[in-house]
């Protein structure tokens, strides 16, 4: 890795004023770019990255579990304020440099998952679900979770695959490479399920990988994308 | 462009709760060890890259990547992500082991990688690759860099090009495509002439080189010019049409009235363009150097473009060879192929044929590419609506 400027209590004042005038200079550049989107991507993208490897980003210090959530959603309103209000207040450069405005939001953020962990807590507690001991049941440290239908949806489509190879049902996984009765479409397909990449698959049947692999594009891709389809996938 | 003398300097991105759930969901389909592992892993590699360019404000589209399908992503080890009318790029992760990870597993080496394997199914259709590095005690995902290819299956990591080059290469890609809202405006690139242009060269006219750059059309980006453009079709209709439709029209005829794809056969009978796709608005033809051995030969690509009342474009596009000769190559194949490298449609020139046609339609939007090829040469023109 190429060096960079470390900002944290050591660092030199004049390297940290140098860093804190980049800094400017880009968001200037940035607002001002408003013709080439491609131009102004490529100038935030030196923003970020030198505000990212700054070490002044504040830290998870109390080391809370949604501190990566709550520091993306900073990152998308940086980026959305930066140069006009759209998501929130625009960033006044009068008022203070770029990462100090980045961290004093970033802060309240933070407090803001603590109470709606915190108030998830409450809830959970008010339905009085305790072990033994007197802890509750179900207390979390983390932001309440999405819903696990789609979980549950993966794993009853897996099932159904699986039966289709194993039972191959109208024989269409019968087609074979031509001379190699043995590796089948319903036999690459059981491979590849299991995670194995075609040069494994290639090298336990003594054929070659690219053989095996426009095989399987060509003909078990169409009867896995046939059957995908009656699926509704 | 190339950077392989200087290491380039990562960007870390934060390994979110979310994305950690979401990659944990979509690898719990799965028994084997191996394939929940590729999965989870390949899932959270496509969220930080995604959340990087949403950071930068390029679009994407999770849902048009095999990652996202739950049937594909069984059987294949993909990370790839479409970037709105761009195409597909590749989001390869690796492992960040640390030496001291809790359960004594002190022998596992603290050496990074040095290279990135990239398996066949990833590598098809994409417009590059970055390497992710996964470090799940640290919650960060680093993106190492980028490559424009990766031929040889592997990626080395010293070798990576910066994520400047990543944004500069995107735009080379946007910039490569004929934005055809473009031609409704009556602005061209200068390698798309009128039909007379390329059938009746002037005399110092040659075939010119097909890796073109292509004047940059990036006003689009943010979709304004589509609603102005529109208006001024109507207006300028008359004119074009009389400009590129001449009465005595050369006989290169779109051909096929209804039908979505027509070949033509060996036929005295062409009708011209004006009668077989009255309605075209704008038509230009770019000549295309196949670089043939035995002498260069040169096939003229002719685009039609019609707009439809629904804001759809009607595009045919029609191959023919190009100045002296009467018919096509053999087995010269035409596709047309999807933003996402599909291949949605295609024909291949028999013995004496004349020419080959696609015709088809194109959504607000989206983009499509128009690929020749013969033996081992492919070229690939791109267009966006």
């Amino acid at each position: 890795m190429r060096p960079h400027l470390t900002m944290n209590d050591k660092s030199n004042p004049s390297d940290r004023q140098l860093l804190y005038r980049e800094l400017d200079s880009l968001v200037t550049q940035i607002c001002q770019e408003s013709s080439n989107p491609w131009k102004r991507a490529r100038l935030l993208n030196q923003l970020v990255t030198k505000m990212k490897n700054s070490g002044s980003i504040w830290s998870n210090k109390d080391n809370v579990p949604y501190y990566e959530d709550a520091l993306q959603e900073q990152w998308e309103f940086f980026s959305n304020n930066l140069c006009e209000a759209r998501t929130g207040t625009q960033y006044d450069r009068d008022r203070s440099n770029v990462i100090t405005w980045f961290n004093n939001y970033f802060k309240w953020r933070l407090q803001n998952c603590a109470s709606r962990v915190n108030r998830e807590n409450n809830r959970r507690d008010d339905r009085e679900q305790f072990y033994e001991d007197g802890t509750a049941i179900d207390r979390i440290d983390t932001l309440p979770a999405e819903d696990e239908t789609h979980a549950v949806e993966c794993i009853q489509l897996l099932e159904e695959i699986q039966s289709w190879i194993e039972t191959n049902p109208d024989g269409v996984l019968n087609e074979c490479i031509r001379g190699r009765k043995d590796i089948t479409c319903q036999v690459i397909l059981r491979s590849k399920l299991s995670g194995k990449d075609f040069t494994t698959i290639a090298a336990e049947f003594g054929c070659a990988y690219h053989t095996i692999y426009s095989f399987y594009r060509k003909k078990c891709q169409p009867h896995l994308q046939k059957f995908r389809e009656r699926l509704g996938y | 462009m190339n950077n392989t003398n200087t290491e380039t300097e990562s960007l870390p991105m934060p390994i979110t709760q979310k994305a950690i759930h979401l990659a944990s969901q979509f690898a719990s389909q799965h028994q084997h060890p191996q394939k929940v592992e590729q999965i989870y892993i390949n899932t959270l590699a496509v969220l930080v890259v995604g959340d990087y360019l949403k950071l930068l404000g390029i679009e994407i589209d999770l849902d048009r990547g095999d990652s996202w399908n739950p049937v594909t992503r069984l059987f294949e080890n993909v990370a790839d992500l479409y970037i709105k009318g761009l195409g597909k790029i590749e989001c390869r992760p690796i492992r960040r082991v640390h030496q001291n990870a809790e359960n004594g597993k002190q022998n596992l080496s603290d050496n990074p990688p040095e290279t990135c394997p990239v398996p066949l199914e990833a590598r098809e259709e994409r417009i590059g690759y970055i390497v992710v590095e996964i470090d799940e005690d640290e919650k960060v995902a680093r993106l190492l860099g980028f490559s424009p290819t990766a031929d040889s299956g592997e990626l080395v990591l010293k070798e990576l090009h910066s994520l400047d080059d990543f944004l500069v290469n995107l735009e080379h890609f946007f910039d490569a495509k004929v934005d055809l809202n473009q031609w409704f405006l009556n602005v061209f690139n200068s390698d798309w002439q009128p039909f007379d242009a390329v059938f009746n060269p002037q005399p110092q006219t040659s075939p010119r080189e097909i890796e073109n750059p292509i004047s940059s059309n990036l006003g689009n980006w943010f979709k304004n010019i589509v609603e102005t453009g529109w208006q001024k079709i109507e207006q300028g209709k008359k004119s074009l049409e009389d400009a590129i439709f001449p009465d005595k029209n050369p006989d290169f005829a779109f051909r096929g009235g209804g039908s979505s794809r027509s070949e033509s056969p060996l036929s005295g009978g062409q009708t011209t363009i004006r009668q077989t796709f009255p309605e075209a608005d704008v038509t230009r033809a770019k000549l295309i150097d196949l670089g043939m051995r035995l002498g260069r030969t040169t096939v003229a690509l002719l685009v039609a473009i019609a707009q439809q009342s629904d804001r759809t474009v009607r595009v045919h596009a029609q191959l023919h060879p190009a100045i002296g000769e009467l018919y096509l190559p053999r087995n010269l194949k035409l596709s047309l192929i999807s933003d996402a490298g599909k291949i949605l449609d295609e024909l291949e020139s028999t013995v004496q044929q004349q020419c080959i046609s696609l015709e088809f339609e194109v959504e607000p939007g989206e983009s499509f590419s128009i690929r020749l090829a013969i033996d081992d040469l492919s070229i690939t023109e791109n267009f966006m609506v």
